[in-house]
């Protein structure tokens, strides 16, 4: 006997950033929309990732900004038995009200939510497993494959989640250990290593790459690792690999080098990438295959090679952010739906929540050459600002790209507290079009951080003047 | 002849709760140090050793649990410093712990065989919860302590009936209800007397209806299944009823754990056994 499908128009697998926007984009304009979820609604970003991080990180710089504010009057120490999640009490507080957010907002839509695993049968239809082990189906015009990823566990590093961690499972320490090494060296190995540095943890960050955060502008990734090493046992080891990783039997996790060094610590994080949450969809029923690296293969409007199958999110490959994944999630939609596309990915920006921030929107000087434009760079530092001084957090640039033609901003990249906020008004002046000299015009609060805007436009203007100069 | 009815029990167990009348054993100094120990990473062999040797009889038994074959070592260990070298510090300090709870909650002679048997089970669910806390990705320590806690209770209210009935007068299988009834409001008492952490008192509290929590649901979670499987293990008859009703346990859901894997962490329960006899 076989059940017929329940119909939908659209069915999302997964309930990430990148499934929820795609769900919610569909029933505004009248789908019948099935959400499939395995876990807790809201994906790895809500439960092992972003929220979670972040709860700690914020904890991390308000305990380092008291310590150069006022360390030499109010003493900051961490007691050695402290609890690693009392460092993070708000966490349960705002995951929860997070998912509760997110769940009116799928019943305000009137998204059926199911909860259980999804494979494809066919191209349009889709089993869903529940934890009880009892089966349905659904059938979906249009499938929106949104599962995510988890940690790599690469052969040969016996994570344990006791002393060898992953990033799901190193926010589920008990204790500050007083050692960490850190396998690799991308945004959440850097996130990570910074974070339990400025809890007083001495960590090793080890990468086969000569400098970490290969894909960032060199300048700004100089300076991040001297502000890196600058706490106390903090070291960057590059061009070098873990050749054995194992746990002594004792007391320490013991990481043979490829570089004949020997790094030694309490634990060890294994942050070497991330792969695709494929297994198990049985993407050949739908007549799809990953790519050499196991991500999905999708066109500019995250079409899958089947054209009414789409893939967006982190099962599509870098840059696995949240945001990226939510703006795929809701293009792929509108695409599927023959909606517009208002399309600005180049104005996406990144951010990166390392210790001190950092983020990028639009190119920088080398990315702008290579396209052949020329530009100047407005230059400020974050000692010269006065909020910066005041803040005490003076270890900071910005760095304004500008069109020596046109004189619009092509780009921005900033190192320093309050960077992925600060980052948002480069985004606004690209997307509007706007000259270097809107922010010399401008006027801006006193004492902030955003007079940076105005100290590097000011540079720029500066160049651009003497290029004029030179060029008569 | 049964001594008392079912009825009796439960207005003597009644009596003792409800008129602050439950006696609770006291934290024994070497477990509050062996606690913060194991919660502490900058904690040495030498402070650990020197902690447990405060109470001889517990690092006598330490030292044989180190030794004991399930732990696979080739020739024995002369010291607690030398069992540490051996077996690591955290395992050492964890089975400090668990025995220092079995010399006080689990040993009161008077009714030593059904203590003796509450204890195996709870050592087999604390290696059990272990190693689903390991495949869930949630804190390793502190799941062990859940398991190995969460039938404290029992063990505190059969020691306090045996005081009011007297010795021998009951056994296991008769007290079996009453204990069950009772058993997570006895053993909250002791967790809030002892200052067990947060999570592990959630445990204790709520591990037969963990979505009755609030905070700390997930650890409550992996309890009541380290439970369920713990029995399941065990289960010498009634182990396709069992498994049915872990199966569709609330548990189950909460902790998201499908089929398959459910099949994978009873493997891993079956294994946790040796881990588990060497505290037994
Ligand atoms: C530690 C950490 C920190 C991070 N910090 C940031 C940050 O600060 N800023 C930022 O922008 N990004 C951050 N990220 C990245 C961000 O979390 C991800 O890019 C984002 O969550 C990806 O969204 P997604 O919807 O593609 O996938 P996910 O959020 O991974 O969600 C996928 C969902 O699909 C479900 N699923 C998988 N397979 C199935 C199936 N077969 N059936 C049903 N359901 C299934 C999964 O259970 C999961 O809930 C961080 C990530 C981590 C790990």
């Amino acid at each position: 006997m076989s059940v017929s499908p329940e119909a939908f128009d659209v069915v999302v697998i997964g309930s990430g950033p990148a499934g929820q926007k795609a769900a919610v984009q569909a029933a505004k304009v009248g789908k019948r929309v099935c959400l499939v979820e395995r876990d807790a609604l809201g994906g790895a970003c809500v439960h092992h990732g972003t929220i979670p991080s972040k709860t700690l990180r914020e904890t991390a710089v308000c305990l380092a900004g008291i310590r150069v504010r006022a360390g030499r009057h109010i003493p900051v120490e961490i007691p050695p038995e402290l609890q690693l999640q009392s460092l993070m009490d708000r966490k349960v507080a705002v995951v929860e009200a997070h998912v509760a957010f997110l769940s009116r907002q799928m019943e305000r839509n009137g998204i059926e939510q199911r909860h259980g695993r999804a494979r494809f049968l066919t191209p349009h239809v889709v089993e869903i497993e529940s934890v009880f082990g009892d089966r349905a189906l659904v059938r979906g015009s249009t499938i929106i494959i949104a599962t995510g990823s988890r940690p790599r566990a690469p052969q040969g590093i016996p994570i344990d989640h006791e002393r060898i961690l992953d990033s799901d499972s190193i926010l589920n320490l008990s204790c500050l250990p007083r050692t960490m090494t850190v396998l690799g060296a991308g945004v959440l190995a850097c996130e990570s290593a910074t974070i339990f540095a400025a809890l007083g943890v001495r960590v090793t960050i080890v990468d086969k790459a000569p400098r970490p955060l290969g894909f960032l502008t060199k300048s700004i990734v100089d300076r991040f690792v001297a502000a890196f090493e600058r706490n106390e046992g903090c070291v960057f080891v590059g061009s070098a690999e873990a050749q054995s990783v194992a746990w002594n039997g004792v007391d320490a996790v013991v990481a043979r080098l490829s570089n004949g060094w020997e790094a030694r610590s309490d634990v060890l994080l294994c942050a070497l990438g991330r792969v695709a949450n494929v297994e198990g969809l049985c993407l050949e029923a739908a007549g799809l295959a990953t790519n050499a690296r196991g991500h999905i293969p999708v066109d500019a409007d995250c079409r899958t090679s089947a054209p009414h199958i789409y893939a967006v999110g982190d099962v599509i490959g870098p840059p696995s952010l949240a945001s990226t994944s939510m703006e795929q999630g809701r293009r792929a939609m509108r695409a599927a739906l023959g909606l517009s596309r208002v399309g600005a990915a180049d104005t996406i920006p990144s951010g990166i929540y390392t210790i001190p921030e950092i983020a990028t929107v639009g190119v920088d000087a080398d990315a702008a050459a290579a396209r052949g434009t020329e530009c100047v760079i407005g230059t400020a530092r974050f000692d010269e600002i006065a909020r910066g001084q005041i803040s005490a957090c003076t270890d900071g640039v910005l760095h304004l790209v500008v069109d020596a033609g046109t004189r619009r901003v092509l780009g921005c990249q900033i190192l320093g507290e309050g960077a992925t906020e600060l980052v948002h008004l480069a985004q606004m002046a690209m997307s509007s079009g706007a000259l270097v000299d809107s922010f010399v015009d401008g006027i801006f609060n006193f004492p902030t951080m955003a007079e940076a805007y105005r100290v590097a436009a000011l540079d720029a203007v500066a160049r651009l003047q003497s290029r004029e100069f030179s060029v008569r | 002849m049964p001594v008392a009815t079912q009825q009796e029990l439960d207005t003597l167990v009644a009596r003792r709760l409800d008129e602050g009348l439950l006696e609770l054993p006291m934290l024994p100094s070497a477990m509050t140090q062996t606690l913060a120990l194991c919660q502490s990473e900058s904690v040495d062999a030498q402070t650990l050793s020197a902690a447990i040797h405060r109470d001889p009889t517990l690092a006598a038994n330490v030292l044989k649990a180190a030794n004991s074959a399930a732990f696979g070592l080739s020739s024995p260990c002369a010291s607690l410093q030398q069992a540490v070298a051996r077996l690591g510090l955290a395992r050492v300090a964890e089975l400090a712990l668990a025995l220092c709870v079995r010399g006080t909650v689990f040993s009161d002679p008077s009714c030593r065989d059904a203590l003796a048997q509450l204890w195996r089970h709870a050592a087999l669910a604390a290696c059990t919860a272990r190693e689903i806390a390991r495949a869930l990705r949630r804190n390793v320590e502190t799941a062990f302590l859940c398991g190995l806690l969460h039938d404290v209770g029992k063990a505190v209210l059969l020691t306090n009936l045996q005081r009011d009935l007297g010795q021998g007068s009951v056994e296991l299988p008769e007290l079996a209800g009453v204990l069950h009834a009772r058993h997570e409001s006895a053993g909250a008492r002791l967790a809030a007397a002892w200052k067990l952490p947060d999570p592990v008192a959630v445990a204790v509290a709520f591990h037969h209806e963990p979505e009755r929590a609030t905070v700390h649901a997930p650890f409550a979670a992996i309890a009541c299944l380290a439970d369920l499987l713990a029995h399941l293990v065990d289960a010498e008859e009634g182990a396709e009823l069992l498994a049915d009703a872990v199966r569709r346990h609330p548990a189950v859901a909460m902790l998201n754990v499908y089929p398959d894997q459910l099949q994978s962490l009873f493997v891993l329960a079956t294994k946790a056994r040796a881990a588990a006899e060497c505290l037994a």
